[in-house]
């Protein structure tokens, strides 16, 4: 157990240190302020969406492969078991994303009643005139 | 890996660098433990959605953090050498790249010597400033390229990690 902590840790160590690096080069590059937190957790979230696409292909794959090719129905059918999981665990991990996307811009909106209500004194609402005839 | 090519000049060779470069030797005993592995094992992918297996397990097509951590450490070389323009030329593309590093000495040093080649060119070579500053147009477009490229392998990496594929 503790063995997977200092993995995950170890992991968490060196993807944080590329980052920064490719954050420090992105500033030095003209690109301040393009990987805000917000832009960051959308990439995430794209990335996640990206590869439940490719679960789900492969997913279509064995199913074909089991249908039309003939191969071992066991082999196929414990791998499409375990894709499911992981089918699973990426939605959840989709959701999470977005309601940490959410959070971000909730914090950035403020308070959301007043803003709600500074947006309704600046645009304004369209009206709709009707011309009768008689 | 394709990224290789695109980031390896990108990353500075500052104090960053060189704890990735520490923590390089830890991975490369995981790595030869996992390729150790992987012998063991029947490998197939799947040609078409790049998803492979390794027995029953599952095994996706990422980038891993060891090849990530190596591009901290590694640099571009020069690679035509036609005349004495382009070689000129070249060098000056080198230094200017080199003048955003993190480093203030290598950076101050790259900006002189970018500098001095800069007008080398229009002088000697008779560049206008108009080449000039496409070169620099182009050498910027290709470095943020790189840059976009390398955050979106470092998400996907970093979701893999979140899912526990990793």
């Amino acid at each position: 157990m503790s063995r997977r902590n200092n993995k995950k840790k170890g992991q968490a160590k060196i993807l944080n240190e590329i980052k920064t690096q490719l954050m420090m080069q992105a500033d030095k590059w003209g690109m301040e302020g393009e990987y805000s937190p917000l832009k960051l957790e959308e990439l995430k979230l794209e990335q996640c969406r990206k590869i439940k696409g490719d679960f789900l292909a492969e997913r279509a794959n064995l199913e074909y492969e089991m249908s039309v090719l003939g191969t071992d129905k066991k082999e196929i059918l414990i791998k499409t078991e375990k894709l499911d999981t992981y089918i699973r665990k990426t939605e959840k991990q989709i959701q999470a994303y977005e309601k940490k996307i959410t959070k971000i811009l909730d914090k950035q909106l403020g308070d959301k009643n007043a803003t709600k209500n500074a947006v309704s004194k600046i645009v304004t609402q369209p009206r709709i005139s009707v011309m009768i005839d008689r | 890996m394709t990224m290789q090519g695109n980031i390896s000049a990108n990353i500075d060779l500052g104090q960053s660098a060189t704890r990735a470069a520490q923590l390089r030797p830890r991975l490369n005993n995981q790595q030869t433990q996992n390729q150790n592995e992987t012998e063991r094992t029947e490998t197939t992918t799947s040609s078409t959605t790049g998803v492979s297996w390794q027995g029953d397990s599952l095994a996706v097509d990422n980038a891993d953090h060891a090849t990530l951590s190596t591009l901290a450490v590694t640099s571009s070389q020069p690679t035509s050498r036609t005349g004495p323009v382009l070689t000129c030329i070249e060098a000056y593309g080198r230094s200017f790249l080199a003048s955003r590093s993190a480093n203030f000495m290598e950076s101050a040093l790259q900006s002189a010597t970018a500098g001095a080649l800069q007008t080398l060119l229009t002088n000697v070579f008779g560049l206008s400033p108009e080449v000039i500053s496409s070169i620099q147009t182009g050498l910027t477009a290709e470095r943020q390229a790189g840059i976009r490229s390398g955050m979106e392998e470092w998400a996907r990496t970093a979701v893999m990690a979140d899912l526990g594929l990793a």
